[in-house]
């Protein structure tokens, strides 16, 4: 299935070179989960503090749910503004 | 101890200048800046009284912590009557022109009055005077800050002046210090033109000292600068990208505010994001962003320096526009960007640089032009009344057209620098204006974060995401992680907030260092510089005192619960997209919670139970 994956402020660094800016379109297995990407770009789970999938929360207890075709994955450090 | 104890009164209308004693009763149960400067408001002026009349006061006030050495210490507020909303008005700063004042010896300027002629203040150390500036009216904030720099010959003298936007009788306007930081909101600049004053110059060179147990404070101060410095927020996150890093992820989950409000996420978001501030332009391979910066004796450095693409249409032929200055921060890109509809960070950076350049409120700029363009798209306004100008979402030619005619107080810009509110009730359309108590919004839908609603409603000074940031919460899951999309609980989560934030907005330090410290960081350092015992209980209970004043003042002042409302579009138009999609605001459900929470009547007043519990003035 296809999967966009964005990577945002210091972790776009976690992306390989052929990324679009912050986003890269993956192919992964049907069986793929919000944890199981974040492990293959090597991306300490610590760093992963803000995530959704769609735009919705993930909390931790749900990132190992699978994703569906056509997913928008997003991961934050810890971020703040205002 | 920690404040100097005394403050400067100046009576413009008189040209005098004294010397008084701090009243440290009142410090002690008020603590200062915001909340030691709303009390001497409170005390010395009537609630009705006219804004811009000689009768209101302008207030510049330091927090006990000011100028020592505390992480972030730099700040001071703003105080007086806004004339944008008619409610209290306290607006914070950073930059240097704080530390500045208080090593000058003064915790607080008091103005009042009004001056016959234009004037300054010249402040070094103990002695003030005020100096005609004749030859300063007209000039911008940056042209005042240099002609100032050039007659004192001290580099290290600090500005705070009001631009032509001020002069011009724009009801948003700042007062800008340092170049660009600003003690933004509520028009707290056009209250200090209306005083014909036009900069406050100051030099101090005593230091800040008065710190009870300087052993123990300097022990303390060191342990929580490295908390601060431990924390993937205040360490990492914010010098990197600044708050612009909030821009994806608030259009991620659909709280984005689009057009006026009309929609709740915005196309071009990631054109005009911290991200995209990193990214080389083809012109000059240099990115808009160049460095971060820091405050005086902040330790966190989240303020940005850009440029601009010299080939972008908005500087051509505007060298004075091509070298480093303040960048974009979220609420601006936010207000000047999405909510108008442009994505070109390059016009957005121009219209930034205006805005410190001549003095006015980002957001309320920006949203008070995105009024507009919805009024121009619908037909209300048209070319007639612009000269000429199509006013179309998405237009950066628009935008920097605005913010020039504003800047100058020119033609449409008179009008736009009403404010969103009297341009909406001028061309008849009052539903449209996004604002409470005529203060227009910041960057968050309340229809995607519902804390944000009833923060907005019950905010002292108008809409504003300074008074309780429960995106903090609700989106980034600080302190703890709580569902946006909910209204429980969000009463006691907004009320938790508004407290705290008005004991540090008090003291002297940055609302941002509670994303890494709480007040059981802060009240180690308070009770090692303050004469007193200062415990975390303490201050929590001066915060809500804060708070029941301005809330008191303010119902003096004509305000009822009424007041405590949104916009109709955010009750009853649904967000349109993302997981939002369907919601409204849910402010009915929070608001009575909210009252019962604070001890009010069922109609908002402060009761005399309060009054009593925290003593608050007749």
């Amino acid at each position: 299935m296809k999967i966009t994956l964005k990577l945002f402020s210091g972790l776009m660094e976690y992306l390989p070179p052929a990324a679009d800016g912050n986003t890269i379109e993956i192919s992964a297995p049907d069986s793929a989960t919000p944890h199981m990407l974040i492990d293959q770009y090597r991306l300490p789970r610590a760093e992963a503090q803000v995530v959704t999938v769609n735009g919705e929360f993930l909390p931790l207890e749900k990132r190992d749910r699978a994703l569906q075709d056509g997913d928008v994955m997003s991961v934050w450090p810890s971020i703040q503004g205002g | 101890m920690a404040w100097t104890k005394k403050l400067l009164r100046v009576n413009l209308t008189a040209g005098s200048l004294s010397e008084e004693a701090l009243n440290m009763e009142w410090a002690a149960d008020y603590i200062g800046q915001r909340g030691l400067g709303t009390r001497y408001l409170v005390a010395e002026t009537d609630p009705k009284c006219e804004p811009l009349g000689a009768d209101n006061k302008l207030i510049f006030a330091t927090g006990p912590l000011t100028g020592t050495a505390v992480s972030t210490g730099g700040r001071y507020s703003v105080i007086t009557k806004s004339p944008l909303t008619g409610a209290v008005a306290c607006s914070n700063s950073g930059g240097f022109i704080g530390a500045e004042l208080k090593s000058a010896g003064w915790d607080m300027i008091i103005f009042e009055g009004k001056s016959p002629t234009p004037v300054m203040l010249h402040i070094v150390n103990e002695q003030a005077e005020l100096v005609s500036a004749d030859d300063l009216w007209g000039k911008s904030v940056w042209e005042t800050d240099r002609l100032l720099h050039d007659k004192y010959q001290d580099p290290q003298m600090r500005i705070a002046a009001v631009g032509r936007a001020a002069e011009g009788g724009c009801l948003y306007a700042a007062i800008i210090n340092d170049l660009h930081r600003a003690a933004g909101r509520s028009g707290v600049g056009t209250v200090m033109a209306s005083k014909n004053l036009k900069a406050v110059a100051v030099r101090g060179t005593r230091g800040v000292g008065n710190i009870k147990d300087a052993a123990r404070f300097m022990r303390s101060v060191a342990e929580q600068k490295q908390v601060l410095a431990d924390n993937a927020v205040t360490g990492q996150g914010l010098p990197k990208l600044g708050t612009q890093v909030l821009m994806n992820v608030i259009n991620e989950i659909g709280a984005l505010p689009t057009n006026n409000m009309r929609a709740v996420q915005f196309d071009g978001a990631a054109k005009i994001s911290g991200e995209a501030m990193l990214e080389p332009r083809a012109s000059d391979g240099k990115p808009n962003l160049t460095t971060n910066a820091a405050c005086f004796g902040c330790t966190i450095a989240c303020g940005r320096i850009s440029t601009i693409d010299k080939t972008h249409f908005s500087v051509q032929n505007k060298p004075q526009y091509w070298g480093n200055s303040g960048g974009l921060e979220y609420e601006a890109a936010w207000a000047m960007g999405a909510d108008t509809g442009v994505d070109d960070i390059d016009a957005i950076t121009y219209t930034n640089f205006i805005c410190n350049e001549d003095g006015m409120d980002p957001i309320s700029f920006g949203a008070t032009v995105a009024a507009a363009m919805e009024l121009f798209e619908m037909g209300v306004i048209t070319t007639k009344d612009t000269g000429g100008m199509e006013l179309k979402f998405g237009s950066a030619k628009a935008l920097t057209w605005c913010a020039d005619q504003v800047a100058a107080g020119a033609g449409f810009g008179k009008v736009l620098g009403l404010g969103s509110k009297r341009l909406c009730e001028k061309y008849g359309h009052p539903e449209l204006s996004m604002t409470v108590k005529g203060q227009e919004f910041p960057a968050y839908d309340p229809r995607g974060i519902q804390g944000m609603g009833l923060t907005y409603a019950t905010s002292n000074r108008g809409a504003c995401h300074l008074r309780s940031y429960t995106v903090a919460s609700e989106v980034l899951g600080i302190p703890e992680k709580t569902d946006p999309l909910a209204t429980d609980g969000k009463a006691g989560l907004v009320k938790a907030f508004q407290d705290a934030t008005a004991t540090v907005d008090s003291l002297g330090i940055c609302v941002f260092t509670t994303f890494a410290w709480t007040l059981d960081n802060i009240a180690p350092q308070v009770d090692a510089a303050c004469d007193g015992d200062w415990s975390v209980e303490r201050l929590l209970e001066a915060g809500e005192r804060i708070w029941n004043l301005e809330r008191d003042y303010n119902m003096k002042a004509g305000f009822t619960g009424a007041d405590d409302n949104l916009p109709p579009r955010l009750l009853k138009e649904a967000a349109n997209s993302g997981p939002a999609k369907g919601k409204v605001s849910g402010l009915d459900v929070m608001l009575p919670e909210y009252y019962q929470l604070r001890g009010w009547s069922k109609d908002g007043q402060v009761t005399d139970k309060v009054r009593k519990q925290f003593a608050l003035p007749a």
